[in-house]
């Protein structure tokens, strides 16, 4: 409900903190009207926030809303590699009740090849299984996809190991942000940089459940270049209104461009059908923005805003004075044309730029704000912080100021979001992140749950 | 007295740990350090459980195999994943991930 009433007996919203006894977060109604009170924006501090004891690689986090056997069941998985057991890729399911997260039992996903140093899960909400797309030390770095179904608190009947990338040359990822789940063509669509060829383009492959099955077996099709560069700068995210993933990416050090992703076929066509892929035509951005914020090893720069149909970039950018940390707004035409909106919004907290500084950016459905994060340099020690912009179609709002998120001391690495609407189970948004370096280096991964207020 | 889980294939330890057992025909064991692991591809079929183990000075999974109470160090592949995480420390300028370190 919106708040309808402005002011009681003189005292403004703000001023409001009891009637006859019923403290702010009490009062629904007034003489009939709605009342919400204002949240300031504030970090949650989950029970049970520690997912792993220990160093955890490629930490990222995924929303599911239902079991594999069609139970309506609201749970978070996050993935990472564990240092404890091989660096083996792993989940753990959660559910969530108030600010008390309950964790299933760590399920090692596969230890068949290496070491994992990314990850990203996603919620197949067609199939209602769980897949993952994960770098790994077999090979030349060779990238691997896995899909399991989800059940309480945990992942069962993994298939077979579908290969990604297996290009010599030692193919790379830069951060969290290395999958999303294309519902409309019901594929996995990743990303990742391919070591071998001659310049390491960037590439994107689609993948998706070989057949209906209860075997969860994968098929991986095949390659395709959407960035003939040196750079490893890129985003991936998916755009509910348009039914398509959208990349954007740097080509040059400040040149940034997009490319929405064409799928040969909807959920219903054929696996090679879906699996096929064509790039829509290139749009030059900016040739004075990066996409830096989360090197190395943070989370996603882009993410969608259903509310408003636009996605919001996380970038840096030169703003005459040097490159600051910068929101801006991306939409997609119905020709799939980009069009880099003139509104854009500076943040606080997180550096502009620089390795180790673990940004990101998040969409809260749930208060309609987008969160930034990170920490205010790469120096080990920097303060971790977050903080809200509202966005009415038009221009931006700043919260003016950061909340902090963490006060561990080191390098915060990981940091992937549930990129996925997670009302239902949170008014504030979740990150995972392990810290390297610094005093606190291998506390362990650990939840973080980030409320912008509202 | 540590528990390790070697592959039957090929005699590489794949997992160590503090004690582990095949639950509902899959492994289930507790890190080294704290933790229960389930291991959903894991059976008795592929795999076995080996108690009451002296581990090597310094151990990493899938570097090492155990064979009559012998461990002998899989040197090429213990160089191969290192050239590997090198090239991560070189893209990144990162001090991390570290090379693995393995002794006997």
């Amino acid at each position: 409900m919106a708040n309808q009433v402005q002011a009681l007996n003189g005292l403004t919203l703000d001023k409001i903190q009891a009637v006859n006894g019923l403290t702010d977060a009490k009062i629904e109604h007034v003489n009939g009207l709605d009342f919400v009170s204002a949240v300031d924006p504030s970090k949650i501090t989950m029970t049970n926030e520690l997912i792993n004891s220990g160093r955890s690689w490629g930490g990222n986090i995924c929303y599911a809303s239902h079991l594999t056997d069609g139970t309506a069941q609201n749970q978070i998985i996050a993935t990472y590699g564990d240092d404890g057991n091989g660096d083996y890729v792993t989940a753990r399911v959660g559910t969530i009740s108030g600010d008390t997260v309950t964790w299933g039992t760590e399920v090692e996903l596969d230890d068949g090849h290496g070491g994992s140093y990314h990850t990203e899960g996603i919620y197949n909400s067609e199939e209602k299984r769980f897949m993952i797309h994960y770098h790994t030390t077999s090979g030349s770095n060779h990238h691997y996809a896995i899909a399991g179904n989800i059940v309480d608190k945990s992942i069962d009947t993994l298939g077979t190991a579908a290969l990604v990338e297996g290009g010599s040359g030692y193919n790379q990822a830069v951060n969290s942000n290395i999958a999303v789940y294309n519902p409309t063509s019901d594929t996995m669509d990743c990303i990742y940089e391919y070591g071998d060829d001659s310049s390491d383009g960037n590439h994107i492959r689609s993948v998706c459940f070989t057949d209906t099955d209860a075997n969860n077996n994968l098929t991986v099709g095949d390659r395709e270049e959407f960035a003939n560069t040196a750079i490893e700068f890129m985003a991936i995210d998916y755009n509910s209104q348009r039914g398509q993933s959208v990349l954007v990416y740097n080509t040059a050090s400040n040149t940034v461009k997009g490319r929405v992703v064409i799928h040969g076929a909807t959920k219903t066509g054929s696996v090679a059908d879906r699996n096929t892929i064509t790039l829509g035509t290139e749009a030059q951005l900016s040739t004075s923005a990066n996409l830096q914020v989360s090197e190395y090893y943070g989370g996603r720069t882009i993410c969608w805003n259903p509310d408003q149909n636009v996605h919001h970039v996380l970038v840096a950018w030169d703003q005459g004075s040097g490159y600051v940390g910068t929101i801006a707004t991306v939409t997609i035409g119905s020709s799939n044309d980009f069009t880099w909106e003139s509104d854009f919004a500076l943040v606080q907290s997180g550096t502009s730029s620089g390795s180790n500084t673990g940004g990101g950016i998040v969409y809260n459905h749930a208060r309609d704000r987008i969160v930034t994060y990170g920490a205010t340099s790469s120096a080990v020690g920097s303060q971790y912080n977050f903080e809200y912009h509202t966005y009415n179609g038009s221009s931006y709002s700043s919260q003016g100021s950061a909340t902090t998120l963490s006060t561990r001391n080191g390098h915060h690495r990981g940091c992937g979001t549930t990129k996925t609407d997670t009302s239902a189970i949170h008014t504030g948004s979740f990150m995972v992140n392990h810290i390297y370096d610094g005093s606190d280096d291998e506390s362990g991964l650990r939840l973080y749950c980030m409320d912008p207020g509202g | 007295m540590p528990t390790i889980i070697r592959r039957k294939s090929d005699n590489v330890v794949t997992n160590f740990a503090q004690s582990a057992n095949f639950d509902d025909e899959h492994l289930t064991f507790i890190k080294i350090r704290g933790g229960e692991v389930i291991a959903p591809k894991k059976t008795s079929d592929t795999h076995e459980i080996i108690d009451n183990v002296t581990l090597p000075t310094k151990y990493h999974e899938g570097m090492l195999t155990y064979d009559d109470g012998t461990w002998t160090i899989l040197t090429d592949e213990l160089a191969r994943v290192n050239a590997n995480l090198k090239a991560m420390r070189d893209r990144t300028g990162n001090a991390d991930p570290e090379d693995i370190e393995v002794e006997l």
